[in-house]
């Protein structure tokens, strides 16, 4: 069955260039535009493998944002990659110290992409 | 800070009434030094010594030295007087003329600012129209490349289930024709038997013939015999009549083993007869037989057909490789390109960042065009203290590069990690 990917990004075509580029190597992707967004799918259910946020984003940053999951019951261990154009030592160190799982920065190809998915995504 | 904009004026006006004031002291020293030349002799006739003589002399000439530069200071400070009036009135001009450019420019500044932001936006939101419609004509090349290949690969299934029917069909022919072959082969065999066993009773039937002449012929001898033998007993009259009985009898059983001889005989060429058609038949049966080896140059046709259509599949297979691995090609470049097309999201966030640049100096002229009118307190950063702040909310490592570039300083090496990719 294929593995479902959220991707968090308020720009559209982070949005869709990743949807694109990942549904192309077989996943099923879900989409939100923030933070909030995000956190309101997975509240109605949606249960993905794999998040893929960016950070810099209005209302819910992804710093906040990967925060929250793990407080929420059945994301503490859920991968979650930042992948942004920030860099920042001390973002990615926060992002480290609120369990992302790694850091990507922008523009990453979609053969990257997948080859670090399948890396933490084990039978991706 | 405030800056006096009555300043050249009031500068002017001091230095008038400086210059008048100088006019007055020079009239003074002048009127003095002219005391003193024309009482020089008087002071001679009082009979001072000669140092205070010398003493005075020298102050009266200093005096009238002093006189005639302050006469001279005079006109040249009546002439800066006049000239400073005039300069006065003209930077006044000049002064207002500034303003009102610089109002003029500063109002228009704003403007203008708001002109380049809003095509930035929209050059923004042309990109990301133009790059979502790449993005999706990308799928849409992705997805009819894949149309494609699961057309290709259907037809592929569809040829591989034909190839396999065709073979298992070829396989089970092959194996009738197998078993006929086999079969014919067993049939040749019994008929080559039957006809040799025919052959050999015939053969022994024909060797029979000359018994049963041999038989025949002794049977003519015993009936020769056995009529003497009935002469010989009615020759020796009542003696003889019982050997007449014998000699009836013995002609009587020869008569019957000629008459055997010739049934058996008969018989023998019937039997021969038979044996002949029946050996002709086998001989015939034999040839249908050999005649049947066509069948296995019907399995040789139907082995032809298999390798056929062996050799079709094959190269429909390399085909559909081909193609699936073109695909791939497809999908591995669609994907990168998709990836590369996040430059999109990397220059709009420059761009935002220019935007805010602009937005703050549009605030900027508007804070200074009010504070000039009086209506307002003076901005409160400079432009270069906002053009730190600026500094201080890049994200990428290339703003700073650019900004830094511009002003001439030199980067900071990056601290910690700097890989584009990390796994924590």
């Amino acid at each position: 069955m294929a593995k479902t990917i959220m991707v968090v990004d308020d720009s559209a075509t982070m949005r869709l260039s990743l949807k694109s580029a990942l549904e192309l190597s077989g996943f099923k992707v879900e989409c939100a535009g923030d933070g909030v967004l995000a956190l309101n799918q997975l509240k109605f259910g949606v249960k993905p493998d794999l998040i893929i946020t960016d950070i810099n984003m209005p209302n819910m940053g992804g710093l906040e944002f990967i925060k929250t999951l793990r407080t929420l019951p059945g994301f503490r261990f859920t991968p979650v990659l930042a992948l942004t154009t920030e860099s920042h030592q001390e973002k990615r160190d926060e992002a480290k110290k609120h369990g992302a799982t790694g850091w990507l920065v922008k523009p990453v190809t979609g053969p990257d992409l997948v080859k670090i998915i399948k890396q933490v995504l084990p039978g991706a | 800070m405030k800056i006096d904009l009555n300043l050249p004026g009031k500068i002017l006006d001091s230095t008038e009434s400086l210059a008048r004031n100088l006019a007055v002291m020079v009239c003074v020293v002048a009127a003095i030094s002219a005391c003193a030349y024309f009482l020089s002799p008087w002071l001679h006739l009082l009979s001072l010594s000669k140092g205070l003589e010398a003493v005075l002399a020298a102050s009266l000439t200093s005096f009238a030295t002093y006189a005639l530069a302050a006469a001279a200071h005079r006109k040249r400070f009546s002439n800066v007087s006049y000239n400073t009036c005039e300069i006065h009135e003209r930077c006044s001009a000049q002064h207002l003329s500034i303003r009102d450019n610089y109002h003029q420019t500063v109002s228009d500044l704003s403007q203008y600012n708001a002109v380049l932001c809003n095509q930035l936006r929209e050059a923004i939101g042309q990109t990301e129209t133009a790059v979502l419609g790449v993005v999706g004509r990308m799928v849409n090349i992705h997805q009819q490349s894949s149309f494609q290949v699961n057309q290709i690969g259907t037809s592929s299934e569809k040829s591989g289930e034909l190839i396999a029917i065709t073979r298992e069909q070829v396989r089970k022919n092959q194996q009738v024709i197998q078993a006929l072959n086999a079969f014919s082969d067993s049939q040749s065999e019994q008929l080559r038997g039957n006809l040799d066993r025919i052959q050999r009773l015939s053969d022994e039937m024909e060797q029979m013939r000359p018994l049963v002449d041999d038989i025949a012929d002794i049977a003519d001898r015993t009936n020769l015999l056995a009529l003497n033998a009935a002469i010989e007993a009615a020759r020796a009259g009542e003696a003889g009549r019982g050997f007449a009985v014998v000699s009836d009898a013995v002609r009587n059983l020869s008569n019957q083993s000629n008459k055997a001889a010739h049934e058996i005989a008969d018989r023998i060429t019937r039997v021969a007869k038979h044996a002949a058609a029946e050996t002709e038949n086998a001989k015939r049966s034999i040839a249908c037989n050999e005649d049947s080896q066509k069948f296995t140059s019907l399995a040789d046709n139907l082995s032809n057909i298999e390798g056929r259509f062996k050799t079709a599949a094959l190269h429909l297979e390399e085909i559909i490789k081909g193609i699936d691995e073109a695909n791939g090609v497809i999908v591995e470049e669609v994907s990168v390109v998709l990836g590369e097309i996040q430059f999109q999201d990397v220059v709009r966030q420059r761009l935002e960042h220019v935007n805010n640049g602009l937005d703050y100096q549009s605030e900027f002229a508007l804070k200074t065009l009010h504070w000039l009118e009086g209506k307002g307190e003076s901005p409160e950063k400079q432009l270069s203290e906002h053009l730190d702040e600026l500094k201080e909310k890049y994200v990428m490592h290339e703003q700073l590069t650019a900004h830094n570039a511009v002003l001439g300083v030199s980067a900071p090496a990056a601290g910690g990690s700097n890989l584009k990719i990390e796994l924590f």
